[in-house]
Parts: structure tokens; C-alpha cells; sequence
């Protein structure tokens, strides 16, 4: 049994192939032009298979498109197409030798390929990623360091750090004060950090409760891609401390997207400084946080204006909309800025890992780790046009003077320009200068 | 992740078949668009085989080779090109076998 997807492979492979052959033996080179266009759409249809869109895009506009138009208009330009075969080979022997010698070496390199010597095991995992979320009240800026290297710096409350990759590996984390010195007595928190292949990670900080200073809570934010396929990762994490000081203010999470009296409680107890983790499908999110067991303040508050909120309750609503396959970290926060506290929610989307092969992908990548090659490609880019410019100039060849036919029987033989103008001057005078 | 249905091999087996039918095409024609145009396919046989091995160990950064080889094929074709048509200016044909200026 053969699958849809092996048998258009074979499909086009075949027909690939077919229009190199076609090209190759076709006596016209529009022909041959034509047959190549074929070729390089076979080989665009298969990249689509091979997961790059972006690729597939490129190869029709670009190859199939401008370089085969600037074939064909030169082909057309210079009146070549017709490529007669030649009658007396230079070398007799050379088509039998490349024959066989491109045989051979297909053969090899078939064979090594059909009998596996191609290294396809399982790929390496990627880099882990991971990043800090600064999230503890009355914590002022902080910088970070691993294993002694700074890698965050200046990291303000209710703000989350670029994500940062390292090898997998266990890392010891050190949270200082913004521009403080690494000492001992500046660490505001030390932990031990664990990065595994392929992980992505968030490290949230937030107020110990129960023991004062900061702590870290590991949020794990990857999407097995063998899931399904419209599961998203919802994450919350309680940083708002208590106002009346005891140890644990519990609070509860709700889905109040659905009208109705009997939301879908997401988490029934949620103390200070923990997370809680949800699959959810995706969509639009009405969710509510309130504290433990007094719902009906957060299903009266709903659909209402920011002001009627009820602060002390601490009740906050919030529309999200979550796509599949992501990962949501939700952080229940304050805002400080103003007098009153005042709960605030930080969203932040816990992997941003563009599609494989997808257009973003290809241009995070250019403007990051490749954005260096990508000058020199422009540059070199700029350097073959000038180039076909000075290649293809017409060279003013220095006019030669031309012959000019001279009067023999006029005395000083003026040509015959110079002649008529003399007789235009002076009519009267034939006999000329 | 889960065995693709067709095999990385495959399309690595249809890659060299191309890249031998380019050589073949350079080696054997002796008109220079053809030879060009030969050259162009080559390049697309290895592009092939570098998306496939992208595939193959989920790394973007193939792609991003393959992008660059465009760019320079693109590059390529037109100062090959322009180079052919000033030898067509001159000679009033475009068979290498007529370019032995050089020869001793």
C-alpha cells in the first residue's frame, strides 16, 4: 500500500526528472528553458512537502520566474534557440566518457545512500530557553546571573526578560539588585537551575510568603507537537501578597466566558506564590480571579467597566484570546504605580517559536544569526549588477575619420562638402577656394 | 517525532539523480546556455538535499543556505548571461568549443 503522500513523491520526482532529461536532449534551447521551468516547479512542489512554504514561494517567484525570464530573453535576444548538433565532435571519446564516469558516480552515491550510510538518527534536541519574570512585589530591579555570567539585566516588576539560550545542563541562578556587585550578601536569591533539551522555561519570581525574600517557581512552557493539535497551555501564577498579612491568600481561577450562573472553575485554591496548569482549547477567554469561594462577586463583575471593580476583593477579569498550541502564562500581579493596589495581569505568551520553514521563521532568523551573511549576499548582489552593466556596455570605439571624396579637378582639392559650401558663400565664384 | 512518510533518502536519491543529469548536461552540450541552464539544475539538486536534511533535523538554518544559494544563482545567471551575450557580440555564435582564443 502505497501512501498519498509517497505516491505524489514518485509523481513528481519522476516528472522531475523526465524534464532534466527532456531539457538536456531538446535541440531547442527554448525548449530546454521551458522544460527547466517544469523542473524547478517539481522541485518548488516538493519543498512544499518538505515543510518550508516560505521556500516554495521563493523557488516559483525567483527561479521559475525571474532567472528563467532572463533565460529565455537572451535566448530570444540573440536568435539562439536553434542549437544544432555538431557534425564533427573535437573529441570523439568524451560523451561515452562522461556517461560512464557520471554513471559510476551516481551509482556510488545511490548505493551509499540506499544502503543507509546517511547519518538520519534521531536529531539532536534543541537549546533549552529559558527566561525571568520578575513578579515579586516590593523587589525592585534585579539583575540575574548564571553560573556568574550577568545574562539579564534590569529587570523591572511585572516585566519578563528576553529568552535565553544555553546548553542543557544544571546552572546555578543568582538574583541581585539592579547594579549590584555579586556578593554574598547582595543575592537576593540563589537556585539552582535545570535545563533540559527542547525545554522552554519561565522562571517567575515572586515574594516567598512564608519565609520572606524571593522565590523562583519553574514554569514549563513547551508543546509536545504529538498533542492535540488545538490544545493550549494556560499558566497561572499567584504574586499578589496578601493585603490583611496572613501567610496564604488562596485564590480561585474561573472560565467566565459562558454567560450563565455556574462558571467552570478552573482552580479551587491557589495560595500566594504558586502556579497552577490548565489545557484548554483554543479561543476567547473571559477568565476571572477572585478570592476563594466568593465567585458571585466575579460573575457580577463581569462585562463591566474597570472602575466598578472591586479592588479589595480583588476580582480581575480579563479577555484573552488564546491560539492553539501555545502557552500561556497568565501572572496575577499588582500595579503599583498608583496609591491603591490595584490586581493587574500580566499575559505573556510562554513560547513564541515561529512555524518551521514559515516566512517569520526564515526572517527571525536573517535578522539574527544571519544577519551578517545576509549584508555580504546583498553586497555581492549590488557587485554582479554593476558588473553586468560594465560587461554589456557598448565600447565607443574611436571614430575613425571617415573617407571623404575629394574634388580632383578643383584646384587645392577641397572635398565635396567643403565644395557646395563654398559655392553656397559665394554663388559667383565656382572656381572654389 | 513521528517516521515522515517519505523517506529522507529519497528525496537525497532524487537530488543526486538531478545533480547527475546537470553534470551531464555541463559536460556534454556545448552550447553555453545550455551549459548555464544545466548549471541552474545542479544548484536546484543540492538545494533539494539541503531542505531535505532541514527536515530531516528540524533546523531552519538549511533553509536559510538554500535562500542564499538562490541569491547567488541569481547572481550568477546574470553575469554569466551578460558574459554570453558579449561573446555572442563578438563571435556571432555561443559554442564553447569556438572559444579557443586562449589556446597555445
Amino acid at each position: 500500500m502505497v501512501g498519498t503522500e509517497l505516491a505524489l513523491f514518485i509523481m513528481i520526482g519522476a516528472l522531475s526528472i523526465l524534464a532534466a532529461v527532456m531539457m538536456l536532449i531538446s535541440e531547442n534551447a527554448v525548449h530546454s528553458a521551458l522544460f527547466l521551468i517544469i523542473n524547478f516547479a517539481c522541485v518548488a512542489f516538493l519543498y512544499l512537502m518538505l515543510n518550508a512554504p516560505f521556500l516554495f514561494a521563493v523557488q516559483i517567484t525567483v527561479y521559475a520566474g525571474a532567472i528563467m525570464v532572463l533565460f529565455l530573453f537572451v535566448i530570444m535576444l540573440m536568435g539562439a534557440e536553434r542549437v544544432l548538433p555538431q557534425e564533427t565532435q573535437r573529441f570523439p571519446w568524451l560523451a561515452p566518457a562522461t556517461l560512464g564516469v557520471t554513471m559510476v558516480i551516481l551509482f556510488v552515491a545511490g548505493l551509499a545512500i540506499i544502503r543507509s550510510d546517511l547519518d538520519t538518527s534521531e536529531p539532536e534536541p534543541a537549546e533549552p530557553i529559558f527566561r525571568f519574570v520578575h513578579a515579586a512585589a516590593g523587589t525592585d530591579a534585579v539583575d540575574v546571573y548564571i553560573d556568574g555570567e550577568k545574562v539579564v539585566s534590569d529587570l523591572l516588576y511585572r516585566e519578563a526578560s528576553d529568552f535565553e539560550e544555553f546548553p542543557a545542563g544544571s546552572y546555578t541562578a543568582q538574583v541581585v539588585p539592579h547594579e549590584a556587585e555579586l556578593l554574598s550578601e547582595n543575592i537576593v536569591l540563589e537556585t539552582s537551575v535545570f535545563l533540559a533539551g527542547n525545554g522552554v522555561l519561565s522562571y517567575v519570581l515572586t515574594t516567598d510568603a512564608a519565609n520572606g525574600g524571593v522565590q523562583a517557581l519553574q514554569v514549563e512552557g513547551r508543546i509536545d507537537p504529538n498533542d492535540e493539535k488545538d490544545i493550549a497551555r494556560l499558566t497561572v501564577v499567584h504574586a499578589i501578597p496578601c493585603v490583611d498579612g496572613t501567610v496564604t491568600c488562596p485564590i480561585e481561577v474561573a472560565d467566565i466566558t459562558e454567560p450563565g450562573d455556574d462558571p467552570m472553575v478552573l482552580v479551587k485554591s491557589l495560595d500566594y506564590g504558586q502556579a497552577a496548569h490548565f489545557e484548554i482549547k483554543e479561543g476567547e477567554y473571559t477568565l476571572a480571579t477572585y478570592p476563594q469561594g466568593d465567585i458571585r462577586a466575579a460573575i457580577d463583575e463581569r462585562g463591566d467597566t474597570d472602575e466598578k471593580l472591586d479592588l479589595d476583593a480583588l476580582v480581575q477579569i480579563d479577555k484573552k484570546v488564546i491560539e492553539q498550541n501555545t502557552g500561556v502564562l497568565w501572572v496575577v500581579t499588582q500595579d503599583t504605580t498608583g496609591s491603591t493596589i490595584r490586581p493587574k495581569i500580566l499575559w505573556f505568551a510562554l513560547d513564541n517559536n515561529p512555524d518551521f520553514g514559515s516566512a517569520e521563521g526564515m526572517g527571525q532568523l536573517l535578522f539574527t544569526d544571519y544577519l551578517l551573511p545576509f549584508e555580504v549576499i546583498g553586497l555581492l548582489l549590488l557587485t554582479a549588477m554593476v558588473g553586468v552593466i560594465v560587461l554589456t556596455k557598448q565600447h565607443e570605439t574611436p571614430k575613425k575619420p571617415r573617407f571623404r571624396r575629394r574634388m580632383a579637378n578643383v584646384p587645392g582639392n577641397p572635398t565635396v562638402e567643403e565644395y557646395m559650401q563654398s559655392l553656397r558663400k559665394n554663388p559667383a565664384d565656382s572656381s572654389g577656394d | 517525532m513521528d517516521k515522515p512518510e517519505v523517506a529522507t533518502e529519497l528525496y537525497v536519491l532524487l537530488s543526486a539523480v538531478l545533480f547527475t543529469l546537470g553534470s551531464m548536461g555541463v559536460l556534454l552540450r556545448r552550447n553555453a546556455i545550455l551549459i548555464f541552464m544545466s548549471i541552474e539544475l545542479m544548484l536546484n539538486s543540492a538545494n533539494l538535499a539541503l531542505v531535505a536534511f532541514a527536515r530531516q533535523w528540524n533546523q531552519m538554518d538549511a533553509h536559510l543556505m538554500v535562500f542564499f544559494v538562490m541569491t547567488v544563482a541569481a547572481a550568477e545567471v546574470a553575469v554569466g548571461l551578460a558574459l554570453i551575450v558579449t561573446i555572442y557580440r563578438t563571435r556571432q555564435s555561443t559554442d564553447v568549443d569556438d572559444l579557443h582564443a586562449l589556446q597555445g
